[in-house]
């Protein structure tokens, strides 16, 4: 059909003419100054005040991750914001200038107007996006961020400003007021981002039910003696000493069968995938040792980004069926340190040393990278965007048919 | 029906074709070969009025390397050489109208559509569209003229078509000749003319500059008066209708109508 046709000539016509109208205008530069200067002074910001968490209580924590995270977000989160304004009026304000239906009539094609004015739109969000620069490479020299993963992140970053740029033209092609389809961008760019996070919490209560699970722990005869042994002794050590607590009776640990409250977020989790910050998140490169132990690494080098990955792991894995009830005894005690070694068995240790054997039957599920989640929410923005793109197109397709009621031609 | 021509709207029933190809089935070809200038229509304030057109020019797909000198030549053509480049927005209503021309010629089209191309327009420039169309009607162009001032076509129809109601008017049906019109009479002794008007039993009413209007019933009419004035030896030197022939169709049309 013709309405497809693309030609380079004929994107490049539309592109170069959005793009000198938006250069054209003195706004434009006071813009960009102005988003140098608030970028500049919120990441700047974002350094000094995580360099001073980091360095509190003497733990010297690298800041870098940390800073390299909320500054990707401040892009991202600003890059939803600013790239809908470009496209959100694009094809309804055209038409209301009364220039739209003059480009429709020459040889360009629907989806050269449509797809010249996408890239026209996309590019100048890139040049806000390009401008804050400087600043994210100035977080990478605060420590352990490599030019990967500010490469990966921004990549990521630039797809799903394309995105929202083609929920705007979208809207400005169904709607025919500049001022419902801003509107509706917008609230198209929350649902995304917030209303999708609020839906997961709101889900979770009704994703609860009850599950038998079966407990490693200690029958309700043998706790209710060993709490009277301790009762007893701290009888007689009113001074306080620890030294002589009774030891928890783990040899006593039996299998037995309890219910328990899980909220099954493993059924619902997947909302947030489409969450574009989360995207990003799951997309940034972690090193290497991150990927075999990404809870280890995530509360170590307080990368929020990791968090967020972990999160959404933890999130879409349904709750265990067996529960260790006894290593929580060591675990709580001072005088033994619980380990747990790369496939997740615990180990026990006294507090000088000696190895405890607790046979302890439940292993700990390590949480790792095995498989990458952002694909998958990339996909779906990409798909969102593309309909949206699609929808635009058809709109803008002549010889019209019905006219959608309110809109004129010309 | 002109956005139905240049192919922005589609026909409930019936074909149109452009220069031989149906705006429905070969839409593209039709719309190449149409220059569309509409009643109301906006440009692209920040440009210059040589990057809009060359924007349109680029848009017809015409060689990039060959429009500047394409876009110039047009410039000069409706006159606005000495605003290549300034920015659309400084450009006064007749200058954006003839601006509006110019972008509807830059791909050189077979078939012009212009929509009221004369409103805005100084008494000047309406001259110089008038010699424009008829040039191009001269170079074989067909121009489409719509408009609801009857007198900017006068001068420059060949064919007229009306409309009403969404339907063509058979123009040739009407006997024209029959109906009365007015007719202004002007003679350098405008007593003689009011006493000579008065002996013959012609009806008249007297305008406040010493014109009188007469009505009379076709040319026929018109040429019996002038020759019984000369005979009375009346110094008559001006005898035209009052309205043009396109009006005196659209009001004896209309009057068929009630």
């Amino acid at each position: 059909m013709n309405a497809w046709r693309l030609s380079v000539n004929g994107l490049r016509t539309v592109t170069e003419l959005e793009l000198k109208q938006r250069i054209r205008s003195r706004r434009w530069i006071t813009a960009l100054v102005v988003w140098f200067l608030v970028i500049g002074a919120i990441t700047s910001l974002v350094i000094l005040a995580t360099s001073r968490i980091m360095g509190v209580d003497g733990n010297n924590q690298n800041p870098g991750p940390m800073a390299f995270a909320l500054n990707v977000f401040f892009v991202l989160g600003m890059g939803l914001i600013i790239a809908p304004s470009f496209t959100a009026t694009s094809i309804n304000g055209d038409r209301g200038a009364g220039t739209l239906a003059t480009l429709q009539a020459t040889r360009l094609s629907a989806a050269e107007i449509a797809i010249g004015k996408l890239l026209a739109a996309w590019l100048t969000a890139l040049v806000f996006l390009v401008v804050g620069l400087p600043f994210i490479a100035w977080s990478m020299v605060s420590g352990s961020i490599s030019l990967w993963q500010v490469v990966a992140c921004f990549a990521v970053v630039f797809m799903l400003v394309a995105v929202v740029c083609a929920i705007g033209l979208g809207w400005s092609a169904l709607l025919s007021r500049p001022a419902g389809s801003t509107v509706m961008t917008y609230l198209s760019v929350v649902a995304l981002t917030v209303i999708s996070t609020f839906v997961l919490l709101l889900m979770s209560p009704l994703v609860r039910s009850t599950d038998g699970v079966r407990v490693w722990g200690i029958p309700d005869g043998v706790q209710a003696e060993y709490q009277a042994k301790i009762d007893q002794y701290w009888a007689t050590h009113t001074d306080g000493d620890v030294g002589g607590l009774p030891e928890p009776p783990i040899d006593k640990c039996t299998w037995n069968t309890q219910t328990q409250q899980n909220v099954h977020l493993e059924r619902v989790w997947w909302i947030t995938v489409i969450n574009p910050f989360v995207v990003v998140a799951d997309a940034a490169p972690l090193p290497e040792s991150a990927y075999s132990d990404l809870s280890g690494y995530a509360s170590s080098a307080a990368d929020p980004l990791a968090m967020i990955r972990l999160g959404v792991r933890m999130m879409s894995m349904p709750p265990e069926t067996e529960r260790d009830d006894c290593i929580q005894l060591y675990a709580m005690s001072n005088y033994y340190r619980v380990d747990y070694d790369s496939d997740g068995t615990p180990h026990i240790t006294t507090a000088s040393g000696n190895p405890v054997d607790i046979h302890s039957p439940v292993k700990r599920r390590p949480i790792t990278i095995d498989s990458p989640i952002w694909p998958w929410g990339l996909g779906a923005n990409l798909l969102i965007g593309a309909t949206f793109l699609w929808v635009a197109i058809r709109r803008l397709k002549v010889p019209y048919g019905q006219l959608p009621s309110g809109t004129r031609v010309a | 029906m002109l956005l139905l021509l240049a192919g922005l709207l589609q026909a409930d029933a019936g074909r149109a074709n452009i220069a031989g190809f149906d705006v429905a089935t070969d839409n593209l070809e039709a719309r190449s070969r149409v220059g569309w200038m509409p009643d109301a229509f906006g440009t692209w304030d920040a440009l210059t009025c040589t990057e809009i057109l060359a924007t349109f020019a680029h848009a017809y797909g015409i060689d990039r390397k060959a429009s500047p000198a394409r876009v110039s030549a047009m410039l000069d053509r409706v006159h606005l050489g000495e605003f290549a480049a300034r920015p659309a927005r400084v450009l006064s209503r007749g200058q954006k109208q003839r601006l509006g021309l110019a972008r509807a010629l830059i791909h050189d089209p077979d078939v012009l559509l212009l929509d009221e191309p004369a409103s805005g327009l100084d008494p000047r420039s309406r001259i110089e569209l008038r010699d424009l169309l008829r040039e191009l009607a001269h170079d074989g162009k067909t121009v489409l003229v719509s408009s609801h001032v009857l007198s900017e076509l006068e001068e420059v129809y060949d064919q007229a078509v009306f409309l009403s109601r969404g339907r063509t008017v058979d123009t040739s049906a009407q006997p024209l000749e029959a109906v009365k019109r007015g007719w202004r009479l002007d003679a350098t002794d405008p007593v003689g003319l009011r006493t000579f008007l008065d002996a013959v039993g012609i009806p008249w009413t007297g305008q406040p500059n010493g014109e009188v209007i007469v009505q009379l019933a076709g040319y026929e009419s018109a040429r019996e008066l002038i020759r019984a004035a000369v005979g009375a030896d009346v110094p008559l030197h001006t005898i035209t209708p009052v309205a043009g022939r396109l009006e005196e169709t659209y009001l004896s049309l209309n009057e068929e109508r009630s």
